[in-house]
């Protein structure tokens, strides 16, 4: 996974094509240590072409343990296929500030 | 379960509800106001959709999603059900065949051809639906008309159902995506609100990313049953929690689901939020949970205090139970074909090494072994014939392909055609089935084509102007029969006879029965049809037919009577895997000859053998009966036996005479199918393995008999 930008606060990651359950073991580690590493991590979904519930599940589990951590995750540019999966699961403002059902 | 299991399971499925949706588009033309036909006529179409959702089948479900529109058009009494209607459906569902077979030969695309036709067919059933209807699963409309119901004092105010679902943790590891079933969810209605609960989720070090921790509360929308509901969780229903509440529960479901789910209080909150409750009920219910004594299950004092509704939703819910059981009871198994042909095979050997070990006893002494070896061979054929009646199928869905094909060939002739089907529940083996199809077809178009008259020369006759079809199975000793009659002008003999003189298969003077004149229908390139039909008249005459039935060790008649009809008699065994046969030895070598072709068996007189040494027939009773010797035909080399004798053979009218070395009796004959190698054998039908161990050969007699008559006439044509 391409780091675009880093330093040490601040981290920034493209996500790779596929977020499912054939990536979701990798996805996880990689992801988590991402966040314990830095106090800010911005994720860019933009290249997300496929995503399932596996790869949905990391994201949700991802923004509550920064939020136990005290650190931020951010949720950006999002790709048509994220947006759909979020909208079949009545979840279209996940990625905005406000908490749901995480 | 596999996520290839269940494909097969869909594949197998859509079939048969394809199978339906034809069988029933057939019958509703003739009765149009038929509203359960027309509700399963969408269930199935409703189904196949909705299974095909789940396994993202995108190009089925697109078109079923169509077809199913409009039928649901013709439900609600939108459009009424027509010919032209009828005929686009049955397209419809053809097309919907089609797309299933793609998925069974895992075919990615549609050929080019296909893809035309099913752009056309979109156009036509776009056509009654006035606007292509996109399939997406809508967020609720701003201004959407709310239905207001009457609500009693309990019930909750909101006209959803209300789905709880808790998915199994290995539901990702299986295959199987959430959000499938939310999207095929979405065809059922609308889904008003969705809301996830990752409640279950463990912390971050524990979680497993391949398991699936999610949960869905879902208003839906809908008009569909809470069965059809269900139905969309059907694969998931063992390893997750499921609840489904119709609209207008009562308050205390809801509460009894809080209670259920482990997400305790904040389901509560969530129910609000998604509309099922509003606050009140949830605080009203709540206090009166509080209040009750804490040691009493919520649910119970509930319903104690709502006795009066609680009686006849339980009844409701104990109906649907049983109606759920009974179906599970009457389920048949479905066994994979090739399993049961390797049972058959192995029963198969069974009856032969059972032979082989009576064969033994009976050469021992000792009356104990004799004993065991025949309850053995007792038991043994029991197995047998109960492994054999598995293969059997009813013949009813052969007959029905047939309300098709009349229905398709009497738009083409223009002729007004009823089909009439008896004794469809009548068996016989699948393999039987699968062969008889082409030649039943070619008896039921020639009949509707040669058979029926048009409407004005019945009319004239002072017939219905309606013609009549008749498909009619019966078992009659030890064989099926199926019978193909028409209420139609029945062969023209003088035609017939004209025919075979021009042809010489009649001598001008031979004197000969009506009978057997409309028998002469079976000769080779015989069609008495004056004008060249689309249909028949294409050079494929009753004789292929013949042919088939008599491959299949079937025979074929008919009855005809000028101007009251024709009826054809296809006479079949019941089954090709163990026939009765009659076993004879020439030199070392034994033959069988299957025993319902066997007349009689007489010796060869010493007078006949010396007389015989030129010619290839004797006189038997008068009569000249041609014959072949085996020894010559097959070239045995061994030493001729003292004796010989004739076995006299039938197939159809003609007989002839087998000559062999010694008889042998009767015996149970397991058939085994010779190799490719020598398929182009005339004269052999098959092998089988004799008690001893011994091959024997399954003499073919049709085609000896035809080898017999070609030689005969050879042999008298230079004369």
């Amino acid at each position: 996974m391409p780091n675009v930008e880093t330093n040490a606060s601040c981290c920034r990651l493209l996500l790779e094509e596929e977020m499912t359950i054939y990536t979701a073991s990798d996805l996880k580690d990689k992801l988590f240590a991402a966040v314990k590493d830095h106090a800010n991590t911005e994720l860019d979904l933009s290249q997300v072409c496929e995503i399932d519930a596996a790869g949905l599940q990391i994201l949700v589990l991802l923004k509550r343990e920064a939020k136990r951590l005290r650190k931020t995750v951010s949720f950006t540019r999002l790709s048509p296929a994220v947006q759909e999966l979020l909208s079949v699961f009545g979840m279209d403002t996940f990625f905005d500030e406000s908490e749901v059902a995480a | 379960m596999e996520l290839d299991q269940a494909l097969q399971t869909f594949i197998v499925e859509a079939h048969d509800l394809q199978q339906e949706m034809e069988a029933i588009l057939l019958s509703i033309e003739n009765h149009p106001n038929d509203v359960d036909a027309i509700n399963a006529l969408f269930r199935a179409a409703h189904t196949i959709k909705g299974s095909a959702g789940l396994f993202a089948l995108d190009e089925l479900v697109a078109f079923t999603h169509v077809v199913e529109s409009v039928l649901d058009r013709v439900r609600d009494g939108e459009l009424a059900i027509d010919g032209d209607l009828v005929a686009l459906l049955l397209a419809s569902s053809d097309h919907i065949g089609l797309l299933v077979e793609h998925v069974t030969r895992n075919v990615g695309t549609m050929t080019e051809t296909d893809r035309l036709k099913e752009t056309e067919l979109l156009v036509s059933l776009n056509g009654y639906l006035g606007a292509p209807l996109p399939l997406q699963v809508s967020e609720p409309a701003a201004g959407q008309d709310e239905v207001h119901k009457e609500t009693t004092g309990d019930s909750a105010e909101n006209d959803n159902w209300h789905l709880s679902l808790r998915f199994g943790q290995d539901l990702l590891r299986n295959g199987m995506d959430p959000a499938s079933f939310i999207r095929y969810l979405g065809t059922l209605g609308q889904i008003i609100r969705i809301i996830p609960m990752f409640d279950a989720m463990p912390p971050a070090a524990e979680m497993d990313p391949e398991s699936c921790y999610m949960g869905l509360e879902i208003a839906l929308r809908s008009e569909a049953s809470k069965e059809a509901i269900e139905g969309v969780f059907d694969f998931v229903r063992e390893e997750s929690t499921i609840r489904i509440l119709p609209p207008n529960s009562k308050v205390t479901d809801y509460l009894a689901l809080i209670e259920e789910l482990p997400s305790e209080h904040r389901l509560g909150e969530i129910l609000v939020r998604i509309g099922a409750l509003t606050q009140r009920e949830l605080e009203e219910g709540l206090s009166l949970q509080q209040k009750s004594s804490s040691n009493q299950p919520l649910g119970e004092i509930l319903v104690d205090q709502h006795s009066i509704q609680q009686p006849v939703v339980e009844a409701a819910l104990k109906k649907q139970e049983h109606l759920r059981d009974t179906k599970q009871d009457t389920k048949a198994v479905r066994v994979d074909a090739d399993k049961l042909d390797h049972l058959i095979n192995l029963v198969g050997e069974l009856v032969i090494a059972s032979a082989g070990a009576s064969l033994l006893a009976n050469r021992t002494a000792g009356s104990e072994l004799h004993e065991a070896t025949s309850v053995i061979t007792r038991l043994v054929e029991e197995v047998r014939d109960s492994a054999l009646k598995l293969r059997m199928v009813q013949i009813g869905s052969t007959f029905n392909r047939f309300q098709r094909v009349v229905r398709d060939v009497s738009r083409e002739l223009s002729k007004d055609i009823d089909l009439v089907i008896n004794g469809a529940e009548t068996e016989l083996d699948k393999t039987v089935v699968e062969k008889i199809g082409d030649p039943l077809t070619h008896l039921v178009r020639n009949a509707m084509d040669h058979g029926i008259e048009r409407a004005d020369a019945r009319q004239a006759k002072g017939k219905p102007p309606k013609g009549t079809l008749k498909l009619n199975a019966y078992h009659d000793s030890g064989s099926i029969v199926i019978e193909v009659s028409d209420d139609g002008d029945g062969l023209d003999r003088d035609k017939i006879l004209e025919k075979a003189r021009e042809r010489g298969l009649v001598a001008p003077d031979q004197a000969i029965s009506g009978n057997e004149i409309d028998h002469l229908i079976f000769e080779p390139g015989f069609s008495t049809a004056s004008q060249v039909t689309n249909l028949s008249g294409r050079g494929v005459g009753m004789d292929v037919v013949k042919r088939a039935i008599t491959a299949l060790r079937g025979t074929i008649e008919l009855d005809s009577h000028k101007g009251v009809g024709t009826t054809f008699r296809v006479r079949l065994p019941l089954t090709l895997a163990i026939i009765d046969g009659f076993q004879v030895r020439v030199g070392r070598s034994s033959f069988v000859i299957p025993l319902d072709m066997v007349l009689e068996s007489v010796e060869l007189s010493e007078n006949d053998r010396k007389e015989s040494k030129d010619h290839h027939y004797v006189n038997l009773r008068g009569e000249v009966l041609p014959f072949i010797r085996l020894r010559e035909l097959f070239k045995i080399e061994d030493r001729p036996g003292q004796r010989e004798n004739v076995v006299v053979v039938q197939s159809g009218a003609h007989k002839a005479g087998l000559v062999v070395d010694e008889l042998l009796g009767e015996l149970q004959t397991v058939i085994k199918p010779l190799g490719k190698i020598f398929a182009h054998l005339k004269g052999i039908g098959g092998s089988t393995i004799l008690g001893t161990g011994e091959v024997a050969l399954i003499l073919d007699v049709p085609a000896l008999i035809q080898k017999t008559m070609a030689q005969e006439t050879f042999q008298t044509s230079p004369s």
